[in-house]
């Protein structure tokens, strides 16, 4: 369909022979096809990297309210004027070949992100030329604001013919528009403070990833940081340090495991073992450690081939490993360092107005004060299940909302489109 | 603590009755064998759901989390998409696709049994959890399909595999609908993550390399009805379209790994 429009172009391009003013202004000519596109795209891209060399990125010049609320009326006033004023400008932006030039052109910039390990804290080339944080580049701005701008040209075209048939295309691309244009140009406006909290403490201020401070309208006291973990698991490694094998362990004695050639039977487990006077005890104490005393077989014809002890190991105690020596195959046994399963904050939150109110916070359980949506965020590492700190996260998004629309629309719009199948180019 | 046997016994199911639609394949008319086929797809995919609920229980959690655990389930979809379509368009020859894939990625599963073995981090101990992972196996089973639909008639027009009775204009037909029924699956995947990361670290959307593959993804799909709505009759620009599109589809759910950016990435299983 397009392909007779481009050679009849181009040979115009080709035969003209009233000097150069002229070809120029024939090449320019709406509607624009695909080189013009193109060209236009890869110049926007040009002036971004050099913006990009010469700014050193967007996210210091990142908009904030009430600048971005400025900036998306303006744009989006002008794009109404042209909507009405300019008919050319907006064929160009309806057209196919813009759209395909610049739906492209923006997979391309979000591939290379996929690909490109993303860290804006590189001092290298790549960086300098926006490749490492694609996202907050110039070029991206560039595309992502004309691919908005078609967006929403293209809407407010459908409106205009509304009908219950057109709902499923106002859905998709109305929802779409919404996420795109308020989650970059929020995105500015967004919260995420930390908050380092130590047991038996109240803490009122939090951080930013600057550690620049701010005090806080409540205070938060914890009462207790509970991390709970997985018995450790079981792991096969080669006298090289290579991991041959590693199976989940129950945490119960009389369990059989087999790593690869071995099985390993567990006389005794404990989950809070001491070793003291040459001996494994129990005990609650900070740095107590997994013990297990395995016997390890030979798979095929069950011979013994030894018994000992293993042990994870803490601030407190060194881990024990178990050395296996079958006919000079040397190789070790051992726990694996338990991982956590689920780490919990017991907290009460005081206001000066005397309120107090307890509550638990939890991965996946953020719990809502204030304006803030509060997470568990980390804990000491070091300590593990010991730490007295508990890191949390506050996060205010005022524009969630709206983003949760245009999620909303376009759950809509993607079940219509899979149930209510239109008939392809209407 | 991969029951061997289960595994054995579901990959034999799998190539018996591979090789059951192969021989409907090639003779269209012994309706009896069809029938075979069918009796083998069932009884396979029974097989299949047997070893699921197996690892369900004694792993005491849906089996949803490794990419081998991701694969079984692909593997069970697959055919019954192929049924599906089996059943719907009178079309036999996607089973029978369906079904290669299924035994490859079986056949992947079966030499990677620690593709089981993991333990669960506290964030994906989620509600959010299995709706997510489920949705996204679904369009990736449905899109697959498609795509064979488009390639085998891409590669093979009229020369091998003929179906008549069956013009391109209504294959393509069928394969934009499998298409959208994929793409609205996949919208609720990419969605109901979004959701769920706001839910377990506060922020709906970072730019995590699996993420960015996901949305790749989606928007890959999307420039496919783009191409369909502005040129209708390039048909067979859109199955090859298709194909590529998998390709990406398939770097998102395994490639990733592979990738430069895979360091950093949340999403290691």
């Amino acid at each position: 369909m397009n392909r007779p429009k481009f050679e009849k172009r181009n040979i115009e391009f080709m035969n003209d022979a009233n000097g150069p003013k002229k070809e120029l202004s024939s090449f320019w000519n709406y509607p624009f096809g695909y080189e013009q596109n193109l060209l236009i795209l890869i110049s926007l891209w040009f002036v971004g990297i050099q913006l990009e060399y010469l700014t050193g990125g967007l996210e210091k010049n990142i908009l904030q309210f009430p600048d971005n609320l400025y900036f998306l009326i303006i744009w989006h006033v002008s794009l109404l004027i042209i909507n009405f004023k300019f008919p050319q400008i907006l064929k160009t932006f309806l057209a196919k070949e813009f759209i395909f030039t610049f739906l492209g052109g923006w997979v391309f910039l979000i591939i290379i992100s996929g690909i490109v390990p993303q860290d804006h804290g590189q001092k290298n080339l790549l960086n300098q030329f926006g490749l490492t944080h694609i996202v907050v580049s110039w070029p991206y701005l560039f595309t992502l604001v004309l691919l908005a701008s078609s967006l929403f040209l293209t809407i407010i075209k459908r409106f205009a013919r509304f009908s219950l048939r057109e709902s499923v295309f106002l859905l998709n691309h109305t929802g779409l528009w919404i996420i795109l244009v308020v989650a970059t140009f929020g995105s500015g406006d967004q919260v995420s403070w930390k908050m380092n909290l130590y047991e038996g403490k109240a803490t009122w201020e939090a951080y930013d990833k600057n550690s620049k401070i701010y005090p806080l309208p409540f205070a938060i006291y914890l009462s207790d940081f509970i991390l709970q973990e997985y018995p450790p698991e079981l792991a096969l490694i080669s006298a090289s340090g290579k991991l041959l094998s590693k199976k989940k362990t129950s945490g119960m004695k009389q369990q059989r495991i087999s790593l690869k050639n071995y099985e390993v039977f567990f006389d005794e487990v404990i989950n809070d073992g001491v070793f003291f006077n040459n001996e494994w005890k129990r005990g609650k104490h900070p740095g107590n450690v997994w013990h297990a005393h395995i016997q390890v077989y030979d798979k095929k014809n069950q011979q013994l081939l030894g018994s000992g002890d293993i042990a994870t190991g803490s601030f407190l105690q060194a881990e024990q490993i178990f050395l296996l020596d079958n006919n000079d195959h040397k190789m070790i046994i051992k726990y694996l360092s338990p991982r956590p399963q689920k780490f919990t904050s017991m907290v009460k939150v005081f206001t000066p107005s005397q309120t107090e109110l307890k509550t638990s916070i939890e991965v996946n359980k953020p719990f809502g004060f204030d304006r803030y949506q509060i997470y568990q965020h980390s804990y000491d590492q070091k300590l593990g299940k010991w730490s007295q700190l508990s890191v949390l996260e506050l996060v205010y998004d005022p524009w969630i909302k709206i983003v949760y629309g245009g999620v909303f629309f376009l759950l809509i719009g993607a079940l219509g489109l899979a149930f209510f199948p239109k008939k392809w180019g209407g | 603590m991969v029951d061997y046997l289960l595994l054995t016994a579901f990959g034999m199911f799998l190539f018996s009755f591979g090789l059951g639609i192969f021989s409907v394949m090639i003779n269209h008319k012994l309706k009896g064998f069809e029938r075979m086929g069918d009796l083998f797809n069932l009884l396979g995919m029974f097989a299949l759901l047997v070893l699921i609920l197996h690892l369900w229980i004694t792993h005491q959690r849906p089996p949803l989390q490794t990419l081998g655990e991701t694969r079984l389930w692909y593997c069970l979809l697959l055919p019954m998409c192929g049924m599906v379509i089996n059943v719907k368009l009178k079309l036999s020859w996607p089973l029978w696709y369906c079904q290669s894939l299924a035994l490859l990625f079986l056949t992947i599963d079966f030499f990677n049994p620690a593709a089981f073995e993991t333990l669960l981090p506290p964030a994906l101990l989620s509600i959010y959890f299995i709706p997510h992972v489920v949705v996204y196996i679904i369009a990736y089973a449905l899109l697959t399909v498609a795509t064979f639909m488009g390639a085998k008639n891409f590669f093979w027009k009229n020369k091998m595999f003929h179906q008549p009775g069956l013009n391109d204009d209504s294959l393509i037909k069928s394969i934009d609908q499998i298409i959208a029924m994929g793409y609205a699956f996949l919208t609720m995947g990419l969605l109901f993550g979004a959701l769920w990361a706001k839910e377990a670290w506060g922020h709906y959307w970072t730019w995590d390399p699996k993420e960015t593959w996901a949305f790749i993804t989606w928007m890959i799909y999307l420039i496919y009805f783009h191409l369909r709505y502005f040129y209708l009759k390039k048909i067979r620009l859109a199955q090859f379209y298709l194909l590529g599109a998998l390709i990406m589809l398939f770097i998102c759910w395994f490639g990733v790994n592979y990738l430069p950016t895979a360091g950093q990435s949340i999403h290691t299983y």
